[in-house]
């Protein structure tokens, strides 16, 4: 209790004396003139500057002062920015549907071209005007899938050298926390030390083994 | 480019047979050829301009 | 709806006409044959037109290019202007005719097929490593 009560003390001797004082006045001052008085004691500007070099790629068409104006004066609107956060998370599926439609209409096109060359009686000419239609909807399709194919190689290439170069890191640090069970069952980092690392620890040990040797020399000769 | 067209030639082909058969009973067997020859090439000119504003319209639809 | 009954028409009395003069003159078959199917193709070709309009308006919407669209409907009406010469040469009796034209319709598709077919080549060695 004794403790509690020194406690309560301090705290309130602290919350008197490092209080600060405000007053109010009978100025009408506007909204706008207090805004900026704000904007200019807290720095707020260089905020919305480096906001501004951020979002410029993305948000052309909002300005963050005006945002941030409207935020503070309590009128938001709140469309725009759920549309283009939208546009920016689903601008992948956006172009899958894209390439989805231009298949459909290809292939509309096809059924169609097909239909009017099914009619001839000669089995042959039909059959070959209905294969080149088909190799074309594949070449189309073949390049979207190209794309596609590109673009989970450069991914995944990129995927295994960011873990490549965290792994090492990754073992020093569970090792520093104690935790060598589970350093010791990522046995990839010998692996993949062994594999790439090999040639160039090779290296690098044989010239820090010389340098000993030379400095070692160096100082039994003195 | 009507329906008459084809009645013009049915009609030009049971003329020519007709003609045929009459000069063939009065024994003038070389004017019936004559008449027959005639009467295939007169056909002939006509399906022959009406073929060619078929390929060219085909030509012109389906751009060759 | 009055489209088909011209049609349907003009097949019927080429029909009629042809049975009749094929006792008396077997050789005007023929021309009677020719000029029906022209007229029913001439009948027919406006809304041919209006079709591939439709498919050229819809391909320019998309990512096809147009030139490949252009291509297919020649192909198609090469098919077409074969099939019909060789029907007619089958039909008088001429089939080493009919087999030479279609032997070559079929060639003529085949060569205007070859850029499709180079693209698609192209597109397959580009995903390979």
């Amino acid at each position: 209790m004794k403790k509690l009560k020194k406690i309560f003390i301090l705290e309130l001797l602290l919350f008197f004396i490092l209080s600060s004082n405000c007053y109010a006045t009978d100025q009408q001052i506007s909204q706008d003139e207090i805004l900026e008085s704000q904007q200019n004691s807290l720095n707020i500007s260089k905020f919305i500057e480096e906001a501004n070099k951020y979002t410029e790629n993305v948000f052309d068409d909002i300005s963050i002062e005006e945002l941030f104006n409207s935020a503070i004066t309590g009128k938001i609107d709140n469309t725009s920015i759920w549309k283009k956060i939208i546009n920016l998370i689903g601008k992948e599926i956006v172009d899958c549907l894209n390439v989805l439609g231009s298949i459909i209409i290809i292939i509309v096109i096809h059924s169609i071209l097909r239909s009017i060359s099914e009619g001839l009686e000669n089995k042959s000419i039909s059959q070959i005007t209905y294969y080149v239609q088909y190799i074309l909807i594949v070449t189309l399709i073949m390049t979207n899938f190209s794309d596609i194919i590109q673009m989970v190689r450069t991914s995944i290439e990129s995927l295994v050298g960011f873990m490549n170069s965290l792994i090492p890191i990754l073992i020093t640090l569970m090792l520093t926390t104690g935790n060598i069970a589970s350093a010791r069952s990522i046995r990839t980092y010998n692996i993949v030390h062994h594999h790439f690392y090999w040639k160039f620890h090779n290296s690098s040990i044989n010239t820090i083994y010389t340098y000993i040797n030379s400095t070692w020399n160096c100082v039994k000769s003195i | 480019m009507d329906i008459s067209l084809l009645f013009k030639i049915a009609a030009i082909g049971i003329l020519v047979a007709v003609l045929y058969q009459v000069l063939v009973r009065a024994g003038r067997e070389d004017q019936a050829m004559m008449t027959t020859l005639a009467g295939l090439i007169i056909v002939l000119t006509l399906v022959i301009k009406e073929i060619s504003t078929l390929f060219t319209t085909v030509r012109t639809m389906f751009g060759l | 709806m009055e489209d088909i009954i011209k049609i349907v028409g003009i097949g019927l009395i080429a029909l009629i006409i042809i049975v009749i003069v094929k006792q008396y003159r077997p050789e005007f078959v023929l021309y009677i044959s020719l000029i029906a199917g022209a007229l029913i193709i001439m009948l027919i070709m406006n809304k041919v037109g209006a079709i591939i309009e439709l498919l050229s308006s819809l391909s320019s919407k998309t990512a096809l290019n147009n030139e490949f669209l252009v291509l297919l409907i020649k192909i198609t009406g090469i098919a077409f202007l074969t099939e019909f010469t060789v029907s007619i040469c089958k039909d008088t009796g001429e089939t080493a005719i009919a087999s030479k034209v279609d032997l070559g319709g079929k060639v003529l598709i085949i060569s205007m097929s070859i850029p499709i077919i180079a693209s698609l080549l192209e597109t397959i060695i580009k995903i390979l490593p």
